[in-house]
């Protein structure tokens, strides 16, 4: 299965990279969650 | 306001990113209390990116929230709190930073704050860099740091990305070097009396491991080193913002909790 490493700013200012299955569904997710996507690669 | 977990005001404005980026930046200045705060933001038509299409071809490009999140933020907010950003056009963040970190004689200490490691090919004995995470998460990296990160020192760290690559800006390093290839090529290619004349990233391609590929050594180097001196980069230092405005920032961006710390707000950004 394909992933993505992603850099994410949270609401509350904290940086972070997390690992989730590639695709545009997942930084959908973050955005929910209240995360703003800085960066992310294969 | 919150709608289905993205911030946005009672207008619909998002403000995710504006509401993340000063939190990370009151916990960082409540902290160590800077004189001045430069921000410094990508200039457009980066020319790393015309010089070849790949690097940072990864990256798709953001949805259309971002991008007005990030406008409020570089046009609205911080300059309200008294900072003035700085975008050099045809240039990175990166190298606008690295052009007022080595051009900064009145300051004795600055730090860079960023979360992304790149950057700390620009500490010296004056400049550190401020490796980000969270409030409680943050790492002051002096020269010392840098060598326990990567194994080399500060002004070779460019070295060790243009030999071991750097996925998250797609680019691909020389064939057959990792990490602890890319320190020991480094180690063995520093001057030794003889080559003096030459310089590192010359010394560096002739090692036998790299020569077979050293013009892409080279291009990757390139790519990879922070521009020093831009032309046309003015910067000016931060002033304390008025209290009122601030308030008034926050309260149109509906930001209730940083209301409720206004003073401590105030105080960190220096207000009188």
């Amino acid at each position: 299965m394909r992933y993505m490493c992603v850099q994410v700013l949270w609401a509350c200012g904290k940086i972070e990279w997390v690992w989730l299955p590639w695709g545009k569904k997942s930084l959908d997710e973050i955005r929910r969650k209240s995360g703003t996507i800085l960066g992310y690669h294969e | 306001m919150r709608t289905c977990g993205e911030l946005t005001t009672s207008a619909g404005l998002p403000v995710t990113g504006t509401m993340g980026f000063l939190n990370a930046l009151f916990a960082v200045m409540a902290q160590h209390g800077y004189d001045s705060v430069v921000p410094c933001a990508e200039g457009g038509n980066n020319w790393r990116k015309k010089e070849t299409g790949k690097y940072k071809g990864t990256r798709q490009s953001q949805d259309v929230a971002f991008y007005a999140d990030q406008s409020l933020l570089l046009e609205e907010v911080l300059p309200t709190l008294g900072m003035n950003v700085v975008k050099v056009a045809g240039y990175e963040a990166d190298d606008a930073i690295a052009h007022i970190s080595r051009n900064s004689p009145a300051y004795d200490e600055i730090h860079i704050l960023t979360c992304d490691k790149d950057l700390l090919q620009l500490v010296t004995n004056k400049v550190k860099v401020l490796l980000f995470s969270s409030a409680k998460k943050m790492e002051l990296v002096d020269i010392d740091g840098v060598i326990k990160h990567f194994g080399v020192y500060p002004s070779e760290v460019k070295y060790y990305k243009a030999l071991a690559g750097d996925k998250s800006d797609n680019v691909a390093g020389i064939p057959k070097v990792g990490a602890k290839t890319a320190v020991r090529i480094i180690e063995e290619s520093r001057p030794k009396g003889e080559d003096e004349f030459l310089s590192g990233a010359d010394r560096i391609a002739f090692h036998p491991k790299v020569a077979p590929e050293a013009a892409t050594f080279l291009a990757n180097l390139r790519l990879v080193t922070l521009e020093g001196d831009l032309p046309d980069c003015t910067w000016f230092a931060s002033s304390p913002p008025v209290p009122m405005h601030v308030e008034a920032l926050l309260e149109g961006l509906e930001f209730r909790t940083m209301l409720k710390r206004k003073v401590k707000i105030f105080e960190t950004l220096g207000c009188k």
